[in-house]
C-alpha cells in the first residue's frame, strides 16, 4: 500500500507540474518578481521628468539665510530619501532666472528671501506646480534658520547656542523590568512584516484548497475515482491528495523564494544597489536599527514554531478542502462549498492585521489559539511579541486535535462522498457516514 | 472463483440488493442482468470493495475481498472512467501501477492489447483526443491491463461498431480461456446469450431468475412447432397434446401442451411429403427477460 501511496503522490505531482499552466505561470513569475524588485531602476532606466535634477536658486537679499538654510534643507531632504533637488545660491538676477525658467519650461524654483525692516519674508517662484514635500521642507528650513538667526543675534555664547540647537534626547523609563524600548520598533516594523508573512501564506492556502478541490472533482466527474478506489483504499487516496498538494505548495514557495533571490542578485550585479535602497532612508535606517537591536534574533527564535504552525495549518486546511470536495459533484459546487473556508482564512487575515492596532487584546489572543484562525493569527502575534510560547503550544495542540478528528472522521465522509453523485440529502448522508467503521 | 453469499445492501431504508447469491467459476462468464436501478452497479461496487455490504459476504478464491485481492480484479464501468488529460501510455502506467505492475509488465501488456485492438498509433495520444469508440477500447484495455483473475464488464460494447465488437469478443473469450472469471452485464441480450453460461436477473434488488442459461431456456421453452409442408391442419389437431394449430401465410404453427408432445408431432410429420421446415421454437433471452422483469413489475 505504501508503494501505491508513493505512486499516487508521484503521479499527482507529475500531473500538476507537467501542465502548461504551471509552466506558464512560473515563467511569468520568474519575469515579474525580479522586475518588481528592480522596478525603481527600470523606471529610471527608461527616463522621464523625474530624472531631471531640480535646482532651487536662492536669492538671499538678507545675506544671512543661505548657508544655514541650505544645510538644513539638505539634511531634511536626505532624511526622506530624495536626492534629485539641488539648493544653490543664485548667480543671476530674479528677472534673468525667471526668463530662463519660462523659456525652458523648467522645474527649477526661485526662492527669494527679504528682510523688510526686521521682518523676514520669502517667495517661491515656479513655472509649474511644486510638490508639497519640497514646499514643506523649504518652509521648515526657513523657519528653523530664522529661529537660529534670532538666537545668534541674542547675546548667547556659541556653546550655549549649540546646546539650545542640539536635539533633545528622550530617555525612556519603564516601570516593568523586562521591557525593552526596542520592542516599540515592532509596532512600526509589524506593519511591514505582517503583510510580508500573511500574503504569501494566504495565497498558498487558497492555491492548495483550490487544487485539492479541482483534482478530486476531476476524478469524481470522470468516474476514474471508481477505478482508483478499487485499487487503493479511500483513506490512502485521501492522504495522497493531502501530501501531494502540500508538497506542491512547498515547491511553489521555494520557487517564489528562488525568483526573489534571482531578483536581488540581478539588482546587486547590474545596479550595485540593495533592495532596502528602494524603501527610502528612514525605513532602511529603521531596519538597520532593528537588526542591530537584537530583535531579529528574537524573531529567528520564533521561526521553528512558525514553521510548525504553517505545516499543521496547511494540513488542516487541505484535509477540510478534501472532505468538502468529496461531497460535491462538480467544480461549481466545490467553489460554493469552499466559501466558508475562504471566510475563515479572510477572518484570520484581518484579525492578524488588526493585532498591531489592538495590542494584547484578550479577544485576539483567544482567537489566536482557535484552529484554522490560529493558522495566520498565532504566527503573527508570536513574531510581534504579543503572545508567548505557551499560547503557541496551545494553538499547536488544538490544531493537532483538529487534524486527528479530520483524519478519523473526515476519511469516513470522504469514502462516502467520493462515490456520491447526488446532492439530495447530502448532509444526512455525510452525518450518517460518520457512524460507519473505518 | 467468485462467491457472492446472501449479500444485502441498504441505502437508508431502501433495499438496493436483497439477499443476492451466485458463483462464478474460473473461466466462466456469468451474466448479471436487470433494468436500470436493479442493483447491478451496487453489486459491482460491493464486489470491488467500493461499497460496504449491509449483510452477507463475498469471497474470491476463498478469501474475503479486500485491498490485498483487488490487484487481481479488473472493472470496466458502464460510463467512461478515464482521466482524459493523460495520454494512453500515461494512464496505462497509472492504472497498471495501482495494480502493482512493474513498468516493464505494463509496457509489454499495453503493446499487446493495443495491437489486439488495432490502435497502436494512439499510444502517445491524449484520451480526450480520441473518438468515443477508441476511448471505450482504452477503457477496456485499462480494465484488463493487469490480466485480471476476476473481470467485471458493465456494458462493454457501448459506443462500438460491429467490427470492434468482434475484436472485444475475441479478447473476452481469450481471457475466459485463460481462466478469468467474468461477470458480464449488458442490455443487449444477444451478447449475453453469446457469452454467458449462467446468469442472474435482478429486479429492484431481488433475484427473479438465476441459473444455467440452457436450463432456463428449456424451462421457458415456447410450446410452438413451426412446420412447412403438406400437412393437414385437422390431422395435427387430432394428435394428443396439441392445443391449437394456426395456419399462417406459409407455415403451420402448432401450439403444444408440453415438450413431450414434440416427438408425436414429429412422427406425424415424417409420414408427410414436401416437408421443408420443422422448427421447435426456442425462447430468446430477450423474451425471457421481458417476461420475468415484466412479471415482477406487474405484481
Amino acid at each position: 500500500m505504501t508503494n501505491k501511496l508513493k505512486l499516487l503522490i508521484k503521479d499527482g505531482l507529475k500531473k500538476k507540474i507537467n501542465t502548461k499552466w504551471f509552466k506558464i505561470v512560473n515563467i511569468i513569475l520568474l519575469i515579474v518578481i525580479p522586475l518588481i524588485i528592480n522596478i525603481d531602476n527600470i523606471i529610471k532606466f527608461f527616463g522621464g521628468d523625474f530624472n531631471e535634477p531640480v535646482n532651487i536658486y536662492v536669492i538671499d537679499n538678507t545675506n544671512e539665510f543661505y548657508n544655514n538654510l541650505s544645510t538644513k534643507y539638505k539634511d531634511m531632504d536626505t532624511l526622506i530619501g530624495s536626492s534629485d533637488i539641488k539648493i544653490q545660491k543664485a548667480k543671476k538676477t530674479k528677472e534673468e532666472l525667471t526668463k530662463q525658467i519660462k523659456k525652458e519650461e523648467s522645474k527649477d524654483l526661485i526662492l527669494e528671501i527679504n528682510n523688510d525692516n526686521g521682518i523676514y519674508t520669502a517667495s517661491l517662484t515656479s513655472y509649474d506646480y511644486v510638490d508639497s514635500i519640497t514646499v514643506t521642507l523649504l518652509t521648515q528650513a526657513l523657519n528653523s534658520t530664522k529661529m537660529q538667526l534670532a538666537l545668534e543675534e541674542s547675546d548667547i555664547d556659541i556653546d550655549e547656542l549649540n546646546e539650545i540647537n542640539a536635539p533633545i534626547e528622550l530617555t525612556r523609563n519603564y516601570l516593568t523590568d523586562e521591557l525593552d524600548e526596542n520592542y516599540e520598533l515592532m509596532s512600526y516594523i509589524s506593519g511591514f512584516i505582517i503583510p510580508m508573512f500573511i500574503i504569501p501564506f494566504f495565497l498558498l492556502i487558497i492555491i492548495v484548497t483550490q487544487m485539492i478541490g479541482a483534482e478530486i472533482n476531476e476524478e469524481k466527474s470522470s468516474k476514474s475515482m471508481e477505478i482508483i478506489i478499487t485499487s487503493v483504499s479511500p483513506k490512502i487516496h485521501f492522504i495522497s491528495k493531502i501530501i501531494t498538494s502540500n508538497i506542491y505548495a512547498i515547491l511553489q514557495s521555494l520557487l517564489f523564494v528562488l525568483y526573489f533571490i534571482i531578483g536581488i542578485f540581478i539588482r546587486g550585479q547590474i545596479t550595485g544597489t540593495k533592495i532596502t535602497d528602494s524603501f527610502g532612508t528612514e525605513l532602511s535606517e529603521m531596519l538597520n536599527t532593528f537588526i542591530k537591536s537584537g530583535m531579529l534574533n528574537e524573531i529567528l527564535k520564533c521561526i521553528p514554531w512558525v514553521i510548525i504552525m504553517i505545516i499543521l495549518s496547511f494540513i488542516a486546511y487541505s484535509l477540510l478542502a478534501g472532505i468538502l470536495a468529496s461531497m460535491t459533484t462538480n467544480q461549481e459546487d466545490f467553489q460554493q462549498l469552499q466559501t466558508p473556508l475562504m471566510i475563515l482564512i479572510m477572518v484570520g487575515y484581518f484579525i492578524a492585521i488588526l493585532a498591531s492596532t489592538y495590542e494584547k487584546s484578550t479577544f485576539i489572543i483567544i482567537l489566536s489559539v482557535i484552529p484554522f484562525l490560529s493558522s495566520i493569527i498565532a504566527p503573527v502575534l508570536l513574531i510581534i511579541g504579543q503572545i508567548g510560547i505557551m499560547e503557541i503550544l496551545i494553538a499547536i495542540f488544538l490544531l493537532l486535535i483538529t487534524i486527528y478528528i479530520l483524519i478519523k472522521y473526515g476519511s469516513r465522509i470522504y469514502k462516502v462522498g467520493i462515490l456520491n453523485y447526488n446532492t439530495n440529502n447530502l448532509w444526512k448522508k455525510m452525518l450518517k457516514s460518520l457512524k460507519t467503521k473505518d | 472463483m467468485l462467491k457472492v453469499e446472501n449479500v444485502t445492501k441498504y441505502y437508508d431504508n431502501i433495499k438496493a440488493v436483497d439477499n443476492l447469491s451466485f458463483e462464478v467459476k474460473d473461466g466462466e462468464i456469468f451474466g448479471l442482468l436487470g433494468v436500470n436501478g436493479a442493483g447491478k452497479t451496487t453489486t459491482f461496487r460491493m464486489i470491488t470493495g467500493l461499497l460496504d455490504k449491509t449483510e452477507g459476504e463475498i469471497y474470491f478464491n476463498g478469501k474475503k475481498i479486500d485491498y490485498n485481492v483487488t490487484d487481481k480484479i479488473g472493472f470496466l464501468t458502464e460510463e467512461r472512467s478515464l482521466l482524459t488529460k493523460l495520454t494512453v501510455e500515461e494512464i496505462a502506467h497509472f492504472y497498471g501501477g495501482l495494480k502493482s505492475m512493474t513498468e516493464e509488465e505494463i509496457n509489454k501488456r499495453l503493446d499487446y492489447l493495443l495491437n489486439k485492438l488495432e490502435i497502436t498509433e494512439y499510444k502517445t495520444r491524449k484520451i480526450k483526443e480520441l473518438s468515443k469508440g477508441n476511448q471505450q477500447k482504452i477503457q477496456f484495455i485499462m480494465a484488463i491491463i493487469n490480466s485480471p483473475k476476476l473481470l467485471i464488464l458493465d456494458e462493454p460494447f457501448s459506443g462500438l461498431d460491429p467490427l470492434n465488437i468482434e475484436l472485444f469478443k475475441n479478447l473476452i473469450l481469450e481471457l475466459k480461456n485463460e481462466g478469468t472469471s467474468i461477470i458480464f452485464s449488458s442490455h443487449r441480450m444477444d451478447h449475453v446469450e453469446f457469452f454467458c453460461e449462467s446468469l442472474c436477473i435482478l429486479v429492484k434488488g431481488k433475484t427473479v431468475l438465476k441459473g444455467n442459461l440452457k436450463e432456463i431456456k428449456e424451462k421457458y421453452m415456447k410450446k410452438n412447432i413451426i412446420i412447412n409442408g403438406d400437412v393437414i391442419k385437422e390431422e395435427l389437431e387430432q394428435i394428443k397434446g396439441v392445443l391449437k394449430v394456426i395456419k399462417s401465410a406459409n407455415d403451420y404453427i402448432v401450439n403444444i401442451e408440453n415438450k413431450e408432445v414434440t416427438p408425436k408431432v414429429f412422427d406425424y410429420v415424417k409420414t408427410k411429403k414436401n416437408i421443408t421446415k420443422f422448427v421447435v421454437e426456442e425462447p430468446t433471452l430477450n423474451e425471457i427477460f421481458i417476461e420475468k422483469v415484466g412479471e415482477k413489475y406487474d405484481k
